[in-house]
């Protein structure tokens, strides 16, 4: 299995949970797994705001940034 | 310092509008511990079922995220180091306190990622590895090598003696067949060990394969007699 589908096979893990995390619909889902594969994850999150989304799955992926951050934060000072 | 408490602050919110925990709880326990500890350990928050399967997501989806950070970052994850190969494992069991999980990086010639695969996982203390599953998955790839790795919940980062067992059992089996194990990684306490970086990885094989399942996780000898140190002279 190369890289892309690797990277593929995690995009999709990472869609499912946070649709069970946050409760997405079905068309979110798809729209956030597109971002994921044209712009990448980590600039997903970095640039959240120009997503178009909801108010609200806005604010909830906002709460995930926050996390990702500070575990990025603390993790990396160990 | 102000910055410090204000990603705390964001991380509590967060936290307590995905999961559902009560944040005056969360607030009150993280004034004199490490907020991670709620993800790590969330049983010290008493959550109740639906709150814990939310934190069990976003560890999951963290993880996932540190492995999609990787991922992005390198066209090809390449294990041609002990540092690469800890670093790598660090970023998928750093988060894991709570159980133990053995995992698994099939390498093509120029030790490239082939797969990655979560090959067991276990209680705190222990956890069952079938060699014969990773035999599997080995011939299924068609690898050139392989890097094991697992995490000791415990936070300890030195090999016990069923650690340098499984390698050599391991080694026994892949040997014959061609396949290198280059290294066994262990992730404990934020950091982690690599057994090629000690120089203590066996070459050769030592007897001949044998498939039964290997348990894996008692604690090292070293730790069981400080952690006997510690009980008595308190």
């Amino acid at each position: 299995m190369n890289l892309e589908e690797l990277k593929e096979m995690e995009y999709i893990k990472c869609v499912r949970l946070l649709a069970e995390l946050i409760d997405l619909d079905a068309d979110t889902k798809e729209k956030i797994h597109k971002c994921f594969q044209s712009m990448g994850i980590k600039n997903f999150f970095l640039h959240l705001e120009s997503v178009d989304l909801s108010p609200e799955t806005y604010e909830k992926l906002k709460s995930i940034k926050f996390i990702i951050e500070t575990v990025d934060e603390k993790r990396g000072r160990v | 310092m102000k910055q410090d408490i204000q990603h705390t602050e964001k991380f509590l919110k967060g936290l307590t509008t995905l999961t559902g925990l009560p944040y005056k709880k969360v607030q009150q326990y993280v004034k004199g511990n490490n907020p991670l500890n709620i993800l790590e350990h969330p049983h010290i928050m008493e959550p109740n079922e639906k709150q814990l399967e939310k934190i069990g997501l976003l560890n999951e989806f963290i993880a996932s995220y540190n492995i999609l950070k990787i991922y992005e970052s390198n066209e090809k994850v390449t294990l041609n180091s002990s540092t690469l190969a800890g670093q790598y494992f660090l970023a998928l069991l750093g988060g894991i306190k709570d159980k133990e999980r053995f995992m698994v990086a099939f390498l093509d010639s120029g030790n490239n990622i082939i797969e990655t695969k979560t090959m067991s996982e276990g209680s705190i203390g222990q956890t069952a590895v079938y060699p014969r599953e990773i035999l599997k998955y080995a011939l299924a790839c068609d690898c050139n090598a392989m890097i094991l790795a697992h995490n000791h919940p415990g936070g300890s980062k030195n090999f016990s003696p069923e650690d340098r067992s499984l390698t050599q059992r391991m080694v026994d089996i892949f040997h014959p067949l061609e396949i290198k194990v280059l290294d066994h990684i262990i992730v404990g306490g934020g950091s982690y060990t690599s057994m090629a970086e000690r120089g203590i990885v066996p070459c050769q094989s030592k007897g001949t394969a044998n498939y039964e399942e290997i348990a894996l996780g008692a604690i090292p000898v070293e730790e069981k007699r400080n952690r006997f140190k510690n009980t008595h002279s308190r």
